[in-house]
């Protein structure tokens, strides 16, 4: 009789949403993302204005920033809030002197690193939920219906499970919650960043070797290598996920014209983005359901991140202290 | 019943076990004494699954503990040395909290709870934010804590530092109900007296090896014939130095004053030889009191192993 109930409740997940309700930072930080959300919400709305005088342009076409500028705050949020949280949850517990006795109790290393990853994705669903009301109205003004709307706070959910599960992979290996904490930053900021600049390089370098084939065996008209795959790495990339997911919603098109693209060519990418850019060959599936596959991708990699980490903490494994064992061995 | 075969682990190229071999029977109250360094910590984590072995063997009523598992989990109860416990929880959510990291939960858990706070005393803390609590208060509950699931065998690591006597002896009372109860228990300490006080089954590790596993009688028959002896004179205290150094059954006798200081490890009648040789050489013999109640220096020469005469007689007839 008690089986079931066991599998379904995690005493670490329970706990951790008893003091994240005590504590008095979830109603402030709810309060905070509303705050920007209404903020951008303003500035696109004095932007629009200024725009109205300016060009006396009465068509609605820009009506969906206030839906995208939500999406695009919420997401920076996200990203800010849950390497903090994430990578504080192992660590902190091991600097309270209290993982020790957790790890002698019944549950598994992966129950505990569960109900861990867990709370934090509960935190950021109510966050995710607290913004429903503002986003609703963003939706209505950009002709968005509930359903796409709904569609675009899944994907942010993934954006936050897949970032969560970094944070908790190095709250486990990093003994210092701060060390963990600047870690998860890195890795989010890697992801972002770093994917796309290494699909921008991987497309020069194959390009180039493209280019030597021709020149020496001669254009056949079918490429001798392409560098198409390597856009694939930027499934691992969580705002591509969302440009994706919010391009399809309010249009490419819509998208181009007004202005991710301005903004990136501002930093000077913009050619070589435009290459990049998931959307622009629309007719391989694996492009044509960017979101569905690139989601799938990060749950998937999340998951082995999770299983990874309740390895590390696993005490009859020692995988760490093996490890460390070997280096004093070669050292001396 | 818990038996440890041959236990060994190293530290880097540090071997903080050195081939511990240890019975302890069912329902026995068993102090575990060490000086700081000598391995208690490390034994007590690996037999909860805290470290990994390097080899050897432990056995929990003849299953083989050591690759960890829930099982093994559910068997063991563990109050470690240093304990943490969270902010904003109070004593009964604490206390629930773990509960639920054995599966139990609702008004199972609640009466669970509420029985084990009573068990140690803290039934009107209930509703105390744990971390506001006391030493000894944080010390009981985690003890509350390590029997919610009802283990066999509880692993209590120097459960007395820092607490004041009446704490202390509170704490004692618990552990005498437990055990009472049924429980095996192992208690890591330093404070000797107490544990000889207390347990029925003492084991002494020094540098990661078993000196001595028996009972407490056997302990304190081992120290038998290993005493200090404080002599005092009224002069000539340098002659009776070099008489007494020339006895076989004085070890490091020192003087400071008129009055000196030896090991002695001989029978009543070699102590009556000594003190008749001295008088017989005209020295003025004032006092000569034994001090064999004095435990701790036993145990103490026991665990330091081979330093001087007296230890290394001590080691010879530990060794099982
Ligand atoms: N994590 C570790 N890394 C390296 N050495 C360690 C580690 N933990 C313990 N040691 C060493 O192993 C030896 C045994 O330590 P242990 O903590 O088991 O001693 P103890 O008997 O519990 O001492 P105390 O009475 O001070 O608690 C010590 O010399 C210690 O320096
Ligand atoms: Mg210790």
């Amino acid at each position: 009789m008690q089986m079931p109930t066991f599998n379904l409740k995690n005493a670490v997940l329970v706990k951790d949403m008893q003091v994240r309700a005590k504590r008095s930072n979830l109603p402030a930080l709810l309060f905070i993302v509303n705050m920007v959300l209404s903020l951008v919400a303003t500035i696109i709305m004095i932007v629009i204005n200024a725009r109205l005088v300016t060009y006396s342009n009465n068509s609605n076409d820009h009506l969906p920033w206030f839906f995208i500028g939500c999406i695009i705050a919420e997401s920076a949020l996200i990203c800010l809030v849950i390497p903090i949280i994430s990578s504080t949850t192992i660590a902190s517990e091991r600097e309270h002197q209290t993982l020790d006795v957790l790890l002698t109790t019944s549950m598994s290393p992966f129950d505990i690193v569960l109900g861990k990853y867990l709370s934090c994705i509960a935190y950021v669903a109510i966050m995710l939920l607290s913004t429903v009301p503002a986003l609703s109205i963003a939706s209505i003004y950009g002709s968005i219906n509930f359903f796409q709307m709904f569609s675009i706070l899944l994907v942010m959910m993934v954006m936050a499970m897949f970032l969560a599960a970094f944070g908790v992979h190095y709250s486990v290996s990093l003994k210092k919650s701060n060390h963990a904490v600047v870690m998860s930053f890195v890795m989010t900021g890697v992801l972002l960043g770093s994917t796309i600049i290494l699909v921008m390089i991987a497309y020069g370098i194959i390009n180039a070797i493209e280019a030597s084939f021709e020149l020496k065996y001669g254009y056949t008209g079918t490429p001798y290598v392409t560098p198409d795959p390597s856009i694939f790495l930027l499934y691992v990339n969580p705002m591509c996920t969302i440009f994706d997911a919010v391009g399809r919603i309010v249009g490419f098109k819509f998208v181009d014209d007004y202005s991710l693209h301005t903004t990136m060519s501002i930093t000077g990418m913009k050619t070589v983005i435009a290459e990049v850019c998931p959307h622009l060959s629309l007719d391989n599936i694996f492009v044509r359901f960017w979101t569905l596959f690139s989601c799938i991708t990060q749950l998937v990699l999340s998951w082995l991140l999770l299983k990874s980490a309740a390895r590390r903490l696993d005490p009859s494994r020692a995988k760490i202290r093996h490890r460390r064992t070997k280096n004093a061995g070669k050292q001396s | 019943m818990l038996e440890i075969k041959d236990l060994k682990k190293n530290y880097g190229y540090f071997r903080a076990l050195n081939g511990l071999t240890l019975t302890v029977g069912d329902g026995e109250l068993f102090g575990f004494v060490g000086a700081n360094g000598a391995g208690k910590t490390t034994t007590m984590k690996i037999c909860v699954g805290l470290l990994k072995a390097d080899s050897g063997q432990v056995i929990i009523d003849g299953v083989n503990t050591l690759d960890g598992g829930r099982k093994m989990r559910n068997k063991v109860g563990y109050v470690p040395d240093f304990f943490g416990v969270y902010e904003n929880l109070t004593a009964m959510e604490y206390l629930t909290f773990f509960a639920g990291t054995y599966g139990i939960w609702g008004t199972k858990s609640n009466s669970l709870c509420e029985g084990l706070l009573e068990l140690v005393n803290l039934s009107d803390k209930k509703d105390t934010q744990v971390d506001s609590l006391s030493r000894g208060m944080k010390q009981r509950l985690c003890l509350a804590r390590a029997l919610v699931h009802n283990p066999e065998i509880l692993f209590l690591d120097e459960p007395a530092s820092g607490l004041d006597p009446k704490a202390r002896f509170e704490l004692k009372e618990i552990l005498k109900n437990l055990s009472g109860m049924g429980k095996t228990i192992i208690i890591s300490s330093h404070i000797l007296p107490e544990l000889i006080e207390m347990c029925s089954t003492l084991g002494i590790i020094s540098h990661g090896e078993m000196k001595f596993n028996g009972s407490v009688e056997d302990a304190m028959l081992l120290s038998k014939g290993k005493v200090s002896v404080e002599a005092t004179f009224a002069g000539e205290t340098e002659k009776a130095l070099l008489l007494l150094k020339e006895s076989p059954f004085v070890t490091s006798p020192e003087a400071v004053g008129n009055k000196i200081t030896l090991g002695f490890n001989g029978t009543d009648d070699d102590a009556a030889g000594i003190i008749k040789n001295l008088v017989m050489h005209d020295i003025p013999l004032t006092g000569f009191t034994k001090k064999n109640e004095n435990v701790e220096n036993i145990f103490i020469n026991i665990m330091e192993g081979n330093e001087g005469g007296t230890a290394e007689n001590a080691d010879a007839n530990v060794q099982p």
